[in-house]
């Protein structure tokens, strides 16, 4: 087993585990906001939770599989002086590649998570309930 | 094991727990301003700060971790520390920095809704 083969090991498991707390963060606290917008209405609120649930794993999973490989990247050597291909054989080039890619994922993470927060505080802002809309009559023509 | 290795541990222990005792302490005292606003609702501003607090440490540790990339070569016990001391201080700098500036956000907007009165404790109606 080499490193890019224990690294990715290593990216998979706390990425998952990453998602998973994410998502279950997501869902225990979101429930309250989405009974608010669908009117105490329980059900509703459960089900739609539970799509949305779905979908933040979907997208967050897929995105942390589709990111997983690891190309060797160039880097400017001081020594020779010109760009080499960085070779992952070490512990410390294992951390180096493995830690872009981790932060980068969990920083794609929280963006998702705003951006989830922030459409249900939109949605609750839209849903208050409004003043009763007031139907203009059509005003009748005067007659000529 | 050498000394980047040892130094990542180190940095990534320092920042992580500087992360976690901020996050918590936000967690704390932003309660009350997340009461306010929301009107007394105290399980949505429970929710919504939980919430918020999950964002703010993915946001701080995904930053935090991705900077690990650009670490030059450590070759002795004195480099590690000075690298260590710039990379770990960057980021609590940071943080200090983005707290003022929320604290002073925070100051405008409970100034401009009224919650945060400025007087004199002489001058008592």
């Amino acid at each position: 087993m080499n490193y890019i083969v224990s690294a990715y090991s290593l990216y998979l498991a706390i990425a998952v585990a990453l998602t998973i707390w994410v998502a279950r963060t997501l869902h225990t606290n979101s429930k309250v906001l989405l009974v608010e917008i669908f009117h105490g209405e329980n059900e509703l609120a459960v089900s739609v939770n539970k799509l949305l649930q779905v979908g933040f794993y979907l997208i967050s999973i897929g995105c942390a599989i589709i990111r997983l490989e690891i190309r060797p990247g160039w880097q400017f050597d001081e020594v020779t002086r010109a760009n080499i291909l960085q070779e992952i054989n070490s512990v410390q080039s294992m951390i180096e590649v493995l830690s872009y890619k981790l932060g980068s994922f969990i920083l794609i993470l929280g963006l998702m998570l705003f951006v989830n927060f922030f459409l249900l505080l939109m949605l609750r802002s839209g849903s208050k309930p409004r003043a009763p809309r007031v139907i203009q009559q059509p005003v009748a023509r005067p007659a000529l | 094991m050498n000394y980047n290795v040892l130094a990542y541990c180190l940095y990534l222990l320092i920042t992580l727990f500087v992360i976690v005792y901020v996050g918590n302490m936000l967690f704390r005292n932003g309660c009350p301003f997340l009461l306010n606003t929301f009107g007394g609702n105290v399980q949505l501003a429970d929710a919504i700060n939980r919430i918020l607090l999950a964002g703010y440490y993915l946001i701080n540790i995904g930053y935090a971790v991705i900077v690990l990339k650009v670490w030059k070569q450590v070759v002795s016990l004195q480099e590690m520390l000075d690298v260590l001391g710039s990379k770990a201080g960057a980021i609590i700098l940071g943080l200090g920095i983005i707290h003022m500036f929320n604290v002073a956000v925070l100051a405008a907007i409970g100034r401009k809704k009224g919650y945060l009165i400025l007087t004199n404790k002489n001058q008592q109606p």
